[in-house]
Order: C-alpha cells, then structure tokens, then sequence
C-alpha cells in the first residue's frame, strides 16, 4: 500500500512538470502577442485656407511684362545690348515662275556661283488668226467650186467639195415611170430604190408584124460612178401578151449616152433574151454578161432601152410590159439585178496654211461646214508634226456625225498641251476634213470657215518672295536689305518690294522700293528703311519680293546670289522699372531671388538683375555666360511698400534669346517659412 | 462476487475519468496579474520654430491643430512648423490620413494645387511624406510606411501649400493626420 502512494506520487510530480512546462510556453506566447500590437495615434488637424497673396508683382515702365492670374506670376521681356544681327530668308514663295535649282539659305548667303534660280512664266498673250492658203484633193475628192479665200470666215459663202465612190456592191435599178430630159428626149428613169407608185403600164403591137417591139427607155446618171465593174446583169420584165397564140419575150439594148443626147457608148443590143412571155403577168428574166466598164464623164447616162420582141402575130392583140407597180414584190417589179453600183461615198480634203513659230501656250482650230446629206459620220484632224501623222484621238482630232444636210456646224478645239506640235518649224499646219457616208447617192462637202488660231506669250514675268523668320522681335531702328541678282536675259525690268505689315502691301515706292532694268551679272540692290522701320518686320518676320517682266516671247531665268537683311536695333543696357513688387497685407517681409532654371545664357556677357527702391541689392548676376550668383541677399520689403526689379549692365555677345527662371522669395520675418513667387526674365 | 467487484470498479473509474475529462474540457483557468499604470507617451508633439501663437497644441502634447494658409499660384513652405520628439526608446512611427474634407467629388477641392507634409530627422533626411495633390475635384490618397525613429530624435515636419491660379480665397480644407506610434 506504501509502495502504491509512492508511486502514484511520482506519476503526479511528472504530470506537474508537465504541467507548469505548458503555462510558461502559452504564458510566453500570450506575452510576446501583447507587446508586439501595442502602439498609440497622436493626432494631427491642419486646416489649409486659400488666401489672397500678401504680395504682388506688377508690370514696370521698362521692356515689356505680363502678369498672370493673381499677380503672383510674372513674365518680364527687354532686349539686350548685342551686335547688329544678320539675317538670312529661310523660305521663298514663287510668286510667278517655277523654281528650278538652289535653296534657301544655301543660295542666297554669300556672293558665289551657287544661285537661286527660277524660271520665268508667260503672262502676257498675243493670238493670230490664221486660214488655209491651199487645200489637198484625197482619194478621188473632187472640187466643185470654191476657192481657199471662201474659207476666212463664217459667211455662207463655201468651198465644195464632191465625194467620191469608197465602196461598191450589187444593187437593183428598178424601173420608174418619172421621167427625165436629154437634149430634149424623155427617158423614163432607172432609180435604186423599189416601185414607188400604182403602176405604168406599156404596150406594143403584135397583131400584124413579129419583131423587136420599143417599149421604153429608161436612164440612170452615173453621178459619183467612176466605173461599173464585170458582172452578169439579170434584166427582169414583168410583161404578159394579149393571146395565146402569140410568141414574144423580152430583150434590152445596154448603151452609155452622153448628157448632151449622143451615144458615147453602145454595149450591147437584144440581150438579155427572156423566157417566153406568157398571157398573162408573170415576171421573166433574162442574162447578159456585163464587162467592165470606166465611167468617162460622170454626167452621163447608163442607159436601158427595154424590148418585146415579137415572134408570132395574132391580130388585133398587144403585148404589155409592167412597170413602177408597188403592188408587186421588188421581186416581180421590172428591173435590172446585180449591176455593181456605189454602196458608199467619201470625202476627203486637206487645208493647208501657215503661222508664226513662236512658243504657242494654246492652239484653237474651227471648222465650219455642212453636208448636202444628213449623217455624214465627219473626222476632222489637225496635223501632228510631232507625231508625224493625223492624231486618232485626242488633241487634234474630232469626231462627229453631221445634222441635217446644208446645216452649217462649226467645230473647234482648244489645245493647251503642247500646241507647237501642230505646226512644223517654219509655221506650216494642214487640217484634214473627212466625211463618209453608207450611201449611193454622191454628196458634197461645204466647207465654209476654217480657222487656225495659235496664243503665244509676249511677256515673262518672274517673282519671288524670300521670307525671313525667327529673327529678334527688338523694335528695328534700321533695316537695310540688300539683294544680289541677275538674270540669263538682259533688260529684264526688275522691281523689287519690301513687304509692310501696317499696310498688308507691297511698298511701291520710297524706302523699302527699287526698280531697274538689268544689264550685267549679280546686280547688287541696296534697300535701307529708316522711317517706320518697324512696320517692316512683325514676329521676327520679314519679306522682300523680287520680281522681273521682260517683254519676250520665250522664257529667262532669275538668279538669285544674295538676299541679306541686317537689322539694327536699339538696346539699353539698364532698365530700372521692370517689374513692381508691392506689399499689400500692412506687414514686413524680407525677400530676394533665386534662379530655378535657365537656357541659352551663354550669350549674355553681363546681365545684373536687382531690387531698387533708393537703395539697390543685387540679386541675380551673370557674367561670361555664367550665372555667377544665383541667389541675393535678404531685401526688406515693408508693410504697404512697392520696390522694383531692375536689371542693369545687359550685353549680348550675339543675337537671340535667353531667360532665366527665378523666384521671387517672400519669408515671413522671424520665421523659415517662405512664398515662392515665379518670375520669367526674357533676354532678347 | 469477484467479478461483480471488478465490473464495478471498471465502470466507477470509467466515470471518474469522464467526469474529470469533461471538467476539464469546459474551461481552465490561467491566473494573470495585470496593473495598468498612467505614463506620458514616448514620442509627442513639439512647436517648431514657426510655430504660430494662434495654432492649437493639446496637452500632453498628443493633439495639435494648425491653421495653414495656400496662396494662389505660389508655394507658401512652412519650412519647421511642427517637431516630433522621442524620449523613449527607438519606436516606429508613421502618417496616417484620418480624415479630408471636403472630401472628394466636392468641387471645392479643385481651388487647391497640394498640401504637403514632409517628416525629415534632425540631420534633414527624409523620412517619410504625406502629399496631397489634386486632379479636378479628387484628391490623392497618399500613405506612409513606418520609420524607425530612434530614441531621443526629435524630427521636423515641413509643411507647402499651394492654391490654383484664380482659386477662391476663404476655401478651407482640413485634414486630420494621425501620427501613429508603435512601441
């Protein structure tokens, strides 16, 4: 039982251990957790308030200045002491002309071989009207009357042209019962087109004697035929005979007669032989191999004398040929099949003349004609000399199809495009008229004005405007430019203008203006303005503008050597009032400047910028290009007080532009706290 | 019998271990001694050389309320307004916003540019900054991470303020910043 407590003893001592081993770790963590979370927040309140500035800045009386919004930002502008600036045109405007080689600055700095050069452009004109002196037959073309003298205006009065045959085929020529006169006989006419009427018809006896029975004749003019080619002519007869017992068919006689009434030619006699006449109206036909034949005067006739030859007699009956029936089919109507007539008709004529040989800008040909047919499909055509032949399109060529017949149409061009390609070194030129017409019936072309009518330039003129730009903004007190030219021509009337910006014009006399006529190389022009030299340049801008006229018919070249604008102006080296710092809180304050930011200082030799008020304190000063103290001593600026920023001792070794950035510091006396104010000094 | 006996001083120790078990499952107690003791704080507040008579210092020197102002398109700095002082061990601190009004959205906040607070240590590294700048009518949301500040510093804050050109004078913004301290 001892043993047992003993035992038990140890177990609880172990477990005891255990125990308080397990408090310390948790105890520990516990505390560790505390300690590393405990902190505290002290609080801050500040209430920031927009508040009038205590101190403004205000314009001066010296340079110029801009005060912005709330007069707590400022801009002061002066120029500065420097050497007399030259200035160089770094553009141009080609006013008239066109630039050909150089450029700006490049060209125009120095007096060398390397010039601005334009070329001059035509702006005056002289225009000569000019006709044809001859004219051209084409093809087979023929004159009817007319001469080239009809042609120099639009009168009515015409030149005539006949066309000729340009295509033949085979054609009918029917039997009509019109009629015509030859040295006083009546002929029945032969015409191309069908039966146009109820119908004619004609008979012969055939009761008492057989033979060759005259039935009619009948002519067709062979106006425009020049020839009447080989072919096997089929003569139709639309006949029939007054009994059965009678025999007869039809034959012609083929002859050529003259327009005074005289055979000129006889072809054939009783041919074309038909078959046997029947008794009653049909239609028979017979051949006859027609050899070629050449037309000798085209007033002459083609002349068809129609037969019925008798064979057997029946008394007291007659024999009928029908013609002119429309009635009937082409195919049943009395006529003379596939003789081979003209199936189109051309005309075609060339006017020729000549002109001057200068350097046309424009060219405007004019053709007035008419056709005695309606719907001549016309080409009119103006020589390329060029080219080398009749343009097909285009400059010099017109296409169209005539109006109504004798209807006058007047067609013309302008060409703008190289017009000297119209008309050959010594001034020749030819237009080229043709018409053409599906028909068989011969025209005439009337061709009552043409017209050839050259523009050429009689005056070259070249301008040039050089611009200057980004120069000084100083008020100039002296420009003086001056301007080195030639041209590749002499004579050449030059004017040259400085330009005004107060009247938005070109000066056309006076200073600023200059006028001569040329006559060497690099002419050298000096122009000095003294009197209001300041309306001649605005923004650092300026412009000159160089121009020459010269009364040619060919164009020149402007040369331009030199153009140079040097410009004084004055600068003082101190300005006392450049801008005002006025206290306006009724309270004391210490201030001074101190440069943020700087650029282009290296030019300023010497720049001193200060406050004055009775006394002086440098705050800012520059030399050599170096800002050598950028911050001043503290300046006591009293309740209600106004001081002024000065700047003194300027000089530039060269013309430009610098600034410097500064602030105007204002602390409140006693204490560190501080405004900052900016200020920008422009240095031109 | 033997049995029987056996059997019941099986099933009493059964229920004297559940009872004990179950008493212990339901709570332990740890006895903890705690005395909570009144003490000044560490690090406080301290008026700065530019300390102007019309700001507001709490006592104990844990609260302090300044009137700013912001001119117009100029920089105002407060160059040493307010000091931070340690007399206690090294501790992290840091700026914290606690509050800005008029908040944003409101279009008053558009009249001002920035409202800056800088924490530099004595020797004028920086330590840590609070910027407030504005886009329109937003204002930043800055924040600041704990620094180490080592016993018995004392650091300055630089405060800058600026107004937009034309803004309208009389146009409060009040900030509420927490210094929070670590130890």
């Amino acid at each position: 039982m001892n043993r047992v407590k003993i035992s038990l003893d140890h177990k609880r001592i172990r477990c005891l251990i255990w125990l308080v081993l397990t408090l310390f770790v948790l105890l520990g963590y516990s505390l560790q957790s505390v300690a590393g979370t405990a902190y505290y927040s002290m609080l801050m309140q500040a209430y920031g308030t927009v508040s009038s500035p205590p101190i403004i800045l205000e314009n001066g009386t010296a340079g110029s200045s801009t005060i912005y919004t709330n007069s707590t930002y400022a801009k002061a502008s002066i120029a500065a002491p420097a050497p007399t600036p030259t200035y160089f045109p770094n553009d141009y405007n080609n006013v008239t002309g066109a630039h050909l080689s150089g450029s700006v600055p490049g060209s125009v700095q120095t007096i060398d071989t390397d010039y601005f050069v334009v070329r001059s452009s035509g702006t005056a004109t002289s225009t000569t009207a000019y006709n044809p002196s001859g004219h051209n037959l084409l093809g087979s073309t023929t004159l009817v009357s007319g001469t080239t003298t009809d042609l120099a205006s639009n009168n009515s009065v015409y030149m005539t042209f006949g066309s000729y045959a340009s295509e033949t085929s085979s054609q009918p020529l029917y039997a009509h019962n019109e009629s015509t006169s030859i040295a006083g006989t009546g002929y029945y006419l032969l015409k191309l087109g069908g039966a146009d009427s109820a119908g004619t018809e004609f008979s012969a006896d055939a009761g008492s004697t057989t033979g060759r029975k005259s039935i009619g004749k009948f002519v067709y003019q062979l106006t425009g035929v020049s020839s009447i080619p080989a072919s096997t002519l089929t003569v139709y007869y639309r006949a029939y005979k007054g009994h059965q017992n009678i025999a007869a068919h039809g034959d012609v006689d083929i002859l050529v007669r003259m327009s005074n009434g005289t055979i000129r030619s006889t072809i054939a006699t009783n041919v074309a032989n038909s078959s046997a006449i029947e008794n009653s109206y049909s239609t028979v036909s017979g051949t006859y191999s027609w050899a070629s034949y050449t037309v000798v005067d085209q007033t002459d006739y083609l002349e068809i004398d129609y037969y019925i030859e008798v064979t057997a007699v029946k008394a007291g009956y007659l024999v009928y040929l029908r013609i002119d029936d429309s009635n009937l089919a082409t195919a049943d109507q009395t006529r003379v099949g596939n003789i081979i007539l003209p199936s189109q008709y051309t005309c075609e004529v060339e006017f020729t003349g000549s002109s001057n040989t200068e350097t046309w800008n424009q060219l405007v040909w004019t053709v007035d004609s008419s056709w005695t047919v309606d719907s001549v499909i016309v080409t009119i055509q103006v020589y390329n000399y060029t080219l080398g032949a009749y343009p097909t399109s285009g400059n010099g060529y017109d296409s169209y199809i005539s109006s109504m017949a004798n209807a006058d149409q007047a067609r013309n061009q302008i060409i703008t495009s190289s017009p000297i390609h119209f008309r050959d070194v010594s001034g020749n030129w030819k237009i080229k008229a043709k018409g053409v017409k599906t028909t068989a019936t011969q025209f005439d072309f009337k061709a009552d004005w043409v017209e050839f009518k050259p523009t050429h330039y009689t005056e070259y003129t070249v301008s040039t405007e050089f611009l200057f730009a980004s120069m000084t903004m100083n008020t100039p007190t002296q420009l003086n430019f001056t301007v080195v030219t030639q041209y590749n021509v002499s004579s050449v009337n030059v004017t040259i203008q400085v330009w005004n910006y107060s009247s938005s014009t070109f000066v056309t006399s006076g200073e600023g203006y200059a006028n001569y006529t040329s006559s060497g190389s690099n002419e050298t022009t000096n122009l000095s303005i003294n009197t209001d030299p300041q309306f001649y340049s605005s923004g650092g801008n300026a412009k000159i503008k160089v121009t020459g006229v010269l009364k040619t018919t060919s164009t020149y070249q402007q040369e331009t050597n030199q153009i140079k604008l040097v410009y004084k102006y004055d600068a003082s080296s101190t300005y006392d009032y450049v801008l005002a710092v006025t206290e306006q809180e009724g309270a004391n304050w210490a201030i001074n400047l101190l440069v943020y930011a700087n650029s282009s200082i290296a030019r300023l030799s010497n720049t001193t910028i200060s406050f004055r008020d009775g006394t002086t304190s440098d705050q800012i000063i520059i030399n050599g290009g170096t800002i050598i103290q950028s911050e001043g001593p503290s300046y006591n600026l009293t309740s209600s007080s106004t001081i002024y920023i000065k700047m003194s001792n300027l000089n530039a070794t060269s013309s430009g532009t610098s600034c410097i950035y500064a602030y105007l510091k204002i602390l409140v006396p006693g204490t560190t706290t501080y405004l900052l104010y900016r200020i920008e000094f422009e240095i031109t | 019998m033997a049995k029987r006996k056996s059997l019941d001083l099986i099933v009493l120790l059964m229920i004297s271990v559940f009872v004990i078990t179950a008493s212990a499952l339901v709570y332990y107690s740890l006895p903890m001694v705690s005395s909570t003791t009144i003490t000044a704080t560490v690090v406080a507040f301290k008026q700065g050389a530019d300390w102007d008579d019309s700001w507001t210092m709490g006592t104990n020197n844990t609260y302090c309320s300044l009137a700013l102002k912001a001119y117009p398109n100029a920089t105002l700095t407060y160059e040493e307004p307010l000091n931070l002082t340690n007399t206690g061990t090294g501790v992290d601190i840091r700026l914290r916003t606690v509050s800005i009004s008029p908040a944003s959205g409101n279009e008053q906040v558009s009249n001002f540019t920035f409202i800056n607070f800088t924490l530099y240590d004595e020797t004028g590294i920086f330590k840590g900054s609070l910027n407030y700048t504005t886009t329109g009518n937003t204002w930043s949301t800055p924040a600041m991470s704990p620094t180490l500040m080592d016993a018995n510093d004392e650091w300055y804050i630089v405060i800058q303020t600026k107004a937009e050109a034309g803004a309208k004078a009389g146009i409060v913004a009040n900030i509420v910043i927490g210094v929070d301290v670590q130890e």
